[in-house]
Order: structure tokens, then sequence, then C-alpha cells
């Protein structure tokens, strides 16, 4: 049993808040992925729960053991870094060793282990190399490897992807996902890019300048946002957000903003009742459907139509909001549930 | 003119130079040295300087003097450059300070330790003001060999630490901290990150330090000079004899070639045991 628990974590660099209050209940096995543009203080997070950064305040438990004031290597926790730290001096073989040497594991379990998680990533035939000779997916692997041998409460992972080329990413993060899942370990998972979240995660915490604003499975925060800042850092093109002057039908009260997809609209060519006539600034054609710009009243904003309709930028095309896909928003930018 | 030819034009005046006062003389001293006062080619220079009384004790001295003063100056330049390193203000102060007695000349250096240890020196003064002895003790004579030992091994440490510690600070520079914090994460507490961490992968400073350091403490000569003189003979200060007292360059050749061959040796020792595999780089 690994839950982490997160309570009230204060951190600040000289006048900057970095984070400001966050807690986060992570259960038992679960994947969470901590989400934000740089800058949103979730790197500054994984690594207080590491024990490589220091809080201000607040408390942070793995299983019923608070760790908060404890140095890394008594947290039972591993990781991967972003440019993997995977050691020069030393051969694959006793790179992913290292943490189990250092705990004085027997040689058998040692040998076992090793080649147990390399195997499982794919590196079995690189244990006698160097670093050096190897690639940035290879080292990766190495790295993954590592933290997996020594058998972790917690596995905490730093934009492991982020420096791997787009088509390596998206390999290593499939073969992330199953290799996670079969590992059955209590994990932490840093990263800038929204797709990746959305794919591993069972849990996002999305962050906005160091605190949490919605933490939820990912179904959830694609499809009601808890605040605007997730629904437009969530979804590529991210969610319109418009005023509701154009809008029939009942506005909640306190409601200053429709949120709505790009892909949540009726669409007509011809003038319709209750549809929003719009001009569409530019075309983009995406292969499984195509998106507009499109502008209603000096308001601009993004549609996502199927590709038979066939439409020129400069012409009019008729809108309205599926009824069941709006979210409405406060002025400071709560969704109204 | 042709812009390919820019590079060794330019160059070529650097390469002048060493060749005229570098590489004639050092084939010269190769050729004195194996040449005979009668002019017959061969060892008889060798034979010379190896009969000779103090062979023996300015190559055991010179030895002994690098086997003490380069370890223990090792050790300090990694401790202070491993302080150092961990500082965050005023780093760059401490290192200018550290590093001043580089900047003096050996000469200087032993007349500095001279005015410290000589009978009428401040370690004297400051011992009889606060009553620990009675009358200037002569430290520095021939009846104290181990004392003029010691009295060099703490100059030279005190002059030529720092060479050490700015190579090893701005190699300890180039490890990313991520390797820190990786073993850290994985159960490695401060000492065994220095042992499996730092100092593997700072072997290619250490070898740069350590070649740099031991060459230079084979031709240790003023400091010895000024402190031991005549009771404290060294391979570099028997160069100087046989050139300049004894007037026979053939036979400083000798030395100065012995001294080269020695040099020779302790770079490949130091090149096998400090080896980086290939591939097993930063």
């Amino acid at each position: 049993m690994t839950t982490i628990t997160v309570e009230n974590i204060k951190k600040s660099f000289g006048d900057a808040d970095i984070l400001k209050s966050v807690s986060l209940d992570i259960k038992d096995q679960e994947f969470t992925v901590l989400l934000g543009p740089s800058g949103c203080g979730k790197s500054t997070l994984l690594r207080i729960i590491a024990g490589l950064e220091s809080q201000d305040s607040g408390i942070i438990k793995i299983g019923d053991r608070v760790v908060s004031h404890l140095p890394p290597r008594e947290r039972n926790v591993a990781m991967v870094f972003q440019n993997y730290a995977v050691f020069p001096h030393m051969t694959v073989f006793e790179n992913i060793a290292f943490g189990l040497r250092m705990k004085k594991a027997p040689e058998k379990k040692i040998k076992e282990n090793v080649e147990r998680t390399a195997a499982l990533m794919h590196i079995d035939h690189l244990l006698k190399r160097y670093s050096g000779q190897l690639s940035g997916g290879q080292r990766q692997r190495v790295a993954v490897a590592r933290a997996l041998a020594v058998e972790p409460d917690v596995l905490l992972m730093d934009e492991p992807l982020s420096n791997l080329d787009a088509l390596l990413r998206l390999q290593m993060r499939a073969e992330l996902k199953s290799v996670l899942e079969a590992s059955k370990t209590t994990t932490v998972y840093v990263t800038h890019d929204q797709v990746e979240a959305m794919s591993l995660a069972d849990r996002i915490a999305v962050m906005n300048s160091g605190r949490i604003d919605q933490y939820d499975v990912p179904d959830e925060i694609y499809s009601n946002p808890a605040t605007e800042y997730v629904g437009s850092f969530i979804g590529n093109p991210p969610m319109n957000f418009i005023s509701p002057d154009y809008q029939v039908g009942t506005i909640p009260a306190g409601a200053t903003q429709l949120g709505i997809r790009p892909e949540d609209f009726n669409v007509s060519k011809e003038a319709r009742d209750n549809y929003w006539p719009i001009t569409v600034l530019t075309r983009e054609k995406l292969g499984s459907h195509q998106q507009l710009s499109a502008e209603l009243n000096g308001q601009l904003f993004r549609v996502n139509i199927p590709n038979e309709i066939e439409i020129e930028s400069g012409n009019t095309l008729y809108l309205m909001p599926k009824e069941d896909k709006k979210r409405w928003y406060t002025e400071g930018g709560k969704i109204i549930l | 003119m042709n812009k390919k030819y820019y590079p060794y034009v330019l160059i070529a005046p650097s390469v002048l130079f060493l060749l005229l006062f570098f590489v004639y003389p050092f084939l010269e001293v190769f050729v004195q040295a194996f040449t005979s006062s009668d002019g017959q080619v061969g060892f008889s220079n060798f034979e010379n300087i190896f009969t000779d009384y103090n062979f023996l004790p300015s190559l055991k001295n010179t030895l002994l003097l690098a086997l003490v003063v380069v370890p223990v100056q090792l050790c300090m330049a990694i401790g202070m450059s491993l302080m150092i390193s961990k500082m965050k203000k005023g780093r760059d102060t401490v290192l200018y300070i550290l590093t001043i007695p580089l900047g003096v000349s050996d000469l200087a250096a032993g007349i500095i330790w001279l005015a410290i240890l000589d009978q009428n020196g401040f370690l004297n003064s400051f011992l009889f003001s606060i009553g620990i002895i009675d009358q200037p003790e002569s430290w520095l004579n021939y009846q104290n060999p181990i004392i003029i030992f010691a009295a060099v091994v703490v100059a030279e440490i005190w002059r030529a630490t720092a060479i050490l510690l700015v190579i090893l600070v701005s190699g300890i520079g180039l490890i990313p901290k991520e390797y820190y914090e990786a073993a850290e994460i994985f159960g490695a507490n401060s000492w065994v990150r220095l042992w499996k961490v730092t100092l593997p992968l700072l072997r290619p400073s250490l070898q740069t330090a350590l070649i740099l350091r031991t060459l230079l403490a084979f031709e240790v000569f003023a400091v010895v000079m000024l402190l031991g003189g005549s009771n404290m003979p060294v391979l570099m200060g028997e160069t100087f004899n046989w050139a300049f007292n004894y007037q026979d360059t053939g036979a400083a050749s000798a030395y100065a070639v012995v001294i080269l061959a020695l040099s020779i040796v302790f770079t490949l020792f130091y090149l096998r045991v400090l080896r980086v595999p290939k591939g097993a780089r930063i």
C-alpha cells in the first residue's frame, strides 16, 4: 500500500512563490501526472516529493510514513530524470544495479533484478556498454530500468520523454504505459505535454502558477475543465470561451463565459434559427478533420468540422453549440456545475 | 594571398619560436648527454653522474619529495575544491586568494619560508616570545635532515597546491548535478557520492592535475636550494651544479635526460591508471 499524501506544501525562491499551498492525495498504484506549462511549479513539487528540494512548510507522506524531513535515500523512491542522468563511468549493468548495491542487496538478487528489468526495457543486449555508446532512447531505457530495479514504493519521473525525438517519444510512451501498468508502482510523472498526460495518466493534476486547478481523471479534465485555465490549457486547439451575449435559452446565474470545445458545434451552411453566423478566417486541413479559425462580432474562436463540409476562408458558416457540451464559467474563471 | 594559407602564416611565428628556443635546445641536450668530453658518442656522461656520490641521494630526495608532496596536495586540493564548489557567494574571491602563491616564483617562495624558518626568522622569534624556547634554534642545519625535508614539503605544499585546485575546481564544475541527485535518490550518502560519482567522473581532471604537478615536483629546485642548500641534493640542483659549478654540460645534460625519463615514466603511469574507457566520458 503506497499512497502519497501532499499536504499544504509551500515553497518560494526569493520573492517568487513557486508553490502556494499545494495538496494532493495519490492513491496506491495510481499513475498521477503533474501537468502544466514551464514555471508552474510541477517539477519543484516532484523534487520536494523526492527530497531533492525542501519545502518551506507542509507535509509529505508516503504510505503512513511522514517523509518530509528525510533525505531522498530514506524515502524509498526512485526517479527518472529528464536528461537521464545515467552514470557515464559505469556500464549499463552497473547503472541498473546502482540502487540495489547501495541497499547492499545480495549479489544474486542484484543479478536477477538487473536482468529482469533490462529485459523488460529491451536493453538486455547492452548490459556491458557504457552510456556514451548508447543512443538517447537507449539511455532513457537504462534510466527507467535503474528505477524499476530497486522495486521502489514510489516512482517519480521528471519529463522523461521530452529529450527524445517525436517518433521515439510516441513509441516509448506506449511502452512505458504497459511496463508501468504491469509494475503496479505508484507513479508521479511530470510533463508539459498534454497528450502525454492524457494518454498515460490515471489522474491528472493540472497546475497553474503554483496551484493545482484540477485533479481528476483525464476524461473529466477534458470534458469538465474546472477552470478557464484548464480548458484553455488542455485540448488542441483549446476550449473556446465566448461571451454569452449570443446565447439563446437559459444562462446560469453568475455565468460570464461559455466554454465550448471546438468539436462540439452543430454546423450548417445555411442560416438556421438560433445558429450563429460566423466568418471563416482560415481553414486548415488536418487529415481527419478540418480546423477553422472563425470570428463572430470580433470574438475569435476555433471550430473543428468534418472534411465533407466544403468551405473557404471568407465564407459564412452557421454554428450552434451542442446543448450538453456547454460549460459555464464565472467571472473568476470557475466552472458552474 | 590565398585564404587557405592564412592559418599557417598566422601560426608560423610561434612555431618558429618553439623550434628555435625549445626543440633545438631540447635536441642539443640529447646530443650533449650522449657525447663525451672527447667527442665520443656513448654513455660516459651517464657513467659519470651515476657513480657520483650525490646521484643516489638526489634521486632519492626528489622521488621521496614527490611521493610525499603530491599525494598530500592532491588530498588537500580535492577537499578544497569540493568546498569551493559548494560555495554560492564569494567563490571567485576565495579562489583568487588561494591561488596567490602560484603567482610567487619558487625562488621568492623559498625566501619567504627561509625568512620564517631561519635562525633569526619569524618562527624562532614567535616561539621565543611565547617562551617555548630559550634561545634561537638553528632548524635548517645538516644535523636535522628530516626537518629540512619537512620544511621543503611544507613550502612546496604552500606554493603549488593551488595549481591542482584550479584544475579540480573547473573539473568539478563540469559534472552535471543530476548525477549527484540520481546517486542521492538511489541511496548514496555524501561519502559514497564522493567515491562513486565525483572522483570517477573527475578522472580526466585528476589525470591532468597529477601529471602536471608530478612533473613540476621532479623539477623542484629553488625552494630546496634555499632551505636545504647542499644538505639536500635533488636532481635539478645537481643539474645546476654540473652545468655551472663543475662546468660539465655533458653531465648536466645527462641529468636533464634522467629527469625527462622519470617524467615520461610517471606520465605513462598516470595515463594508464586514470584512463577513462571509450564511451565512459561525460
